[in-house]
């Protein structure tokens, strides 16, 4: 009896392999097919339309090599992150405050609401004029669009804090910061997490639109001069390049929340 | 209902009633301070960079009144570009959505190409475009389209395998086809995540829109706010920036209202 349930155990995990690996071959396959459309594509039409997908590999190895893309990543990335940096070091104690004081979040938030549906690019001809070219507009776009997800959840985060937590905690004469600090601040961790894993996606595309209208620099600025130079092959560098910071920045904040906060790893962001 | 009850329960309504007062004087009082902040802040600053409040409203009333309708026909512009590229990714990625849902080798498939759109940031998509599509409306409805459509289908495929997993063996055990189980079932449960879908993708649209506006041709609300910024009219630059958040705030409220709709219907 127990052998028979052992063999069907067995069987049934051999059968779970099989179709994982079939489900990467496929992965695997739609991928490729993709790149070999590509490079047939790229050899029939004219070379200002579409290079093909060899050249952009070359120019890619070739723009790691002369640590261009070394440069123009880093002078992305810096603003990047000071922009994620500032949403978090601005947002999370607007939120907290807006969270504990009621009054205050009945003043603020029809702002920040109505901040948060707008599409806050439509600044960015106004933060130029204010700031200038270079970082500090590109900073301020950033910090625009990457802001409200950080503060949405962590309002969200301390009201689902209830009383049986806060009461015995003043009762116990916590200060507002020890309250903060010991109560809210381990409720909350989650929520920002999830907060700052939309605002990563929000904050790239606040970078490459302001490396496009204010002075061209870093990744946005390097697909710009490529493309109206026709240089197809070197195009898709850049473009290659926001997707991993994109998509590994992601991955980065959710490693993170799963190591200091891994007691509500399931945490829905409730912005949305 | 005893007296007792009764004096409670008139109390508590008391209460709820001075909130509700309170909170209004309190959103008045901020919006009030706000303004005047912004009209002295107006004054005091050099009128390249920044006008005030009531410079603002005038040249928005005359923008209004104005008989070549400029701000109207900005505003037609862009909703002729915004509503059929929502509209086309609304549909197509409900339809991706469920394919990859509902079917193992459409996920597989495709997958791939959803994550990496989804993390892509559009907007890079639009230099490539312009070489392919030139300078036109089908590009900017093309581009908002990529910009709504991964929102949604994502949120729908999340949405389907939450609720496959519960709904699908009740259904298939009283005989319902594959239709019946999609139409009848499954959509019907999915839809607060289409709603959530949409919001997202609502918000990268306008986004997307206003910057295919200050990028391909100064047209729509985009192009009328980049022409009067870069001119340095500050006041008459405010007008389509307000209506761009009004928008924004109207069809944001109007889909959260839909996603509180069909939540309620859902509980009950």
């Amino acid at each position: 009896m127990a052998g028979s349930l052992t063999a069907a155990t067995v069987r049934e995990a051999a059968i779970r392999r099989a179709a994982k690996r079939r489900d990467l071959a496929i992965r695997v396959g739609s991928i490729v097919s993709l790149l070999l459309v590509w490079e047939i594509c790229g050899m029939l039409t004219p070379r200002i339309f579409l290079s093909p997908f060899h050249e952009t590999v070359a120019a890619f190895w070739r723009l790691c090599g002369d640590g261009t893309l070394l440069r123009v990543t880093w002078s992305s990335l810096s603003v990047l992150l000071a922009g994620l940096a500032i949403s978090v070091v601005l947002g999370v104690p607007l939120g907290l405050i807006m969270g504990r004081y009621v009054r205050l979040n009945w003043a603020l938030s029809p702002y920040i609401n109505g901040l948060y549906a707008t599409p806050t690019v439509a600044f960015l001809p106004v933060l130029s004029l204010w700031l200038g070219l270079y970082v500090a507009p590109k900073i301020a776009i950033v910090v625009l669009l990457a802001i409200f997800p950080v503060i949405k959840n962590t309002y969200a985060g301390v009201t689902t804090v209830g009383h049986e937590l806060l009461e015995p905690a003043s009762s116990m004469q916590a200060s507002e910061f020890q309250i903060a600090r010991h109560v809210l601040a381990p409720a909350i961790v989650p929520f920002v997490m999830a907060g700052l894993r939309l605002s990563v996606g929000r904050g790239i595309v606040g970078l490459v639109v302001g490396e496009f209208f204010t002075a061209q620099t870093g990744l946005g600025g390097l697909l710009l001069r490529y493309a109206s130079n026709f240089r197809t092959a070197e195009m898709f560098v850049p473009i290659f390049v926001l997707v991993v910071l994109g998509y590994g920045l992601t991955a980065l904040v959710i490693a993170l929340q799963e190591h200091i906060a891994p007691w509500k790893e399931t945490e829905r962001d409730l912005s949305q | 209902m005893t007296p007792a009850e009764d004096t409670v329960l008139r109390a508590v309504r008391a209460r709820i009633h001075r909130s509700r007062i309170e909170r209004l004087l309190i959103v008045a009082a901020t919006l009030a301070g706000f303004l005047l902040l912004w009209e002295f802040a107006g004054h005091l600053t050099n009128p390249m960079f920044f006008a005030p409040v009531s410079e603002v409203l005038v040249v928005f009333y005359q923008q209004i009144v104005d008989p070549s309708h400029s701000l109207l026909n900005g505003l037609i512009e862009t909703l002729a570009v915004l509503v059929p590229g929502f509209v086309i990714a609304s549909v197509l990625g409900v339809v991706l959505g469920v394919l990859m849902g509902r079917g193992n080798l459409a996920l597989q498939i495709l997958d791939p190409y959803v994550t990496i759109f989804y993390n892509m940031p559009r907007i890079a998509l639009i230099p490539v475009l312009l070489l392919w599509l030139g300078v036109g409306d089908t590009l900017k409805i093309v581009i908002v389209m990529l910009a709504a459509i991964f929102p949604v289908s994502v949120n729908v495929t999340a949405g389907i395998r939450d609720v496959s997993a519960q709904l699908t063996e009740p259904a298939r055990s009283m005989n319902a086809s594959e239709g019946q189980l999609l139409w009848k079932v499954i959509l019907p449960a999915t839809f607060p995540y289409v709603t959530a879908g949409l919001k997202l993708g609502l918000g990268r649209a306008l986004t997307t829109v206003i910057v295919a506006e200050f990028f391909v041709s100064l047209s729509g609300l985009g192009g009328i706010l980049h022409a009067a910024s870069s001119t340095y009219q500050m006041a008459k630059m405010f007008a389509p920036a307000i209506i761009l958040a009004t928008m924004g705030i109207a069809i944001d409220g109007l889909l959260t209202y839909l996603e509180r709709r069909a939540l309620q219907r859902y509980r009950a």
